[in-house]
């Protein structure tokens, strides 16, 4: 399993940032290359709630199942993909002043066929963290 | 999991014109052979960003039978911020599931 992970300090309160991204149709604003969000259920946030996503990846569309693992208002949400390439996405909220350190960590298996196609696990795992850089800037740029 | 080349029951939209600056603005275009819920994707849209309410942005089309044009205006936010919400409303116009 590799994992990547970061951190931002966005001028919101815990439970604000907390709602936006216990909102899984609000993911496609903010992480690069989600286009789509749909099937959410139930209604309310969760741990058991479902729903489908559908990623650009390369220019192939991946789709797959994500549930929801952990539901901590306001202090720590997470979700798994659960078809496919397994993930497991870990959002905490800190309170840091008048706003909040978001940390988001990110587990994920790296099937070989995947890594024999990209050449090099460490030009994978670049990616990935720029990737999880972005999410948590765009994240702040939405919320602020 | 499933990999495809294309998002099943997307829309065929294209970007006319993207002009960043102080306002941010942009125009797309859609091709169809049948009208789209526009009203629907824009409003379940909106309504996930937060947008409802929200002054600073413009949303117009103007529909005919095989094409629609849409204008997006925001003046309000960071650059990043204006980017990112025009960038989630043309996924919006492209993949939202009706």
């Amino acid at each position: 399993m590799a994992v990547v992970s970061g951190s931002i300090d966005i001028s919101v309160p815990p439970q604000k940032a907390y709602d936006f991204i216990a909102t899984p149709e609000k993911a496609t604003a903010f992480i690069p290359g989600l286009n789509r969000i749909s099937n959410v259920a139930p209604a309310e946030p969760a741990v058991g709630r479902t729903w489908d996503y559908e990623f650009n990846w390369f220019g192939l569309v991946v789709a797959g199942q994500s549930r929801c693992s952990a539901a901590e208002s306001p202090g720590r949400y997470q979700f798994q993909t659960v078809t496919g390439n397994r993930s497991t996405w870990t959002y905490r909220f800190e309170p840091n002043g008048t706003g909040t350190r978001v940390t988001l960590e990110v587990e994920y298996d790296v099937p070989q066929s995947i890594l024999a196609r990209v050449a090099s696990e460490g030009a994978l795992a670049k990616m990935n963290e720029d990737r999880g850089r972005e999410t948590l800037a765009n994240l702040k740029a939405l919320l602020e | 999991m499933s990999i495809r080349l294309y998002h099943r029951g997307s829309r065929f939209v294209l970007v006319l014109r993207r002009q960043e600056g102080m306002v941010s603005e942009h125009r797309w275009l859609a091709l169809h052979f049948s009208t789209h819920r526009w009203a629907h994707i824009f409003d379940t849209a909106r309504k996930i960003l937060d947008l409802s309410d929200e002054p600073g942005t413009e949303l117009h089309w103007t529909s005919d039978r095989y094409w629609t044009t849409i204008d997006l205006r925001l003046t309000q936010g960071s650059l990043r911020k204006r980017q990112l919400i025009a960038t989630a409303l043309l996924k919006a116009a492209r993949y939202q599931v009706l």
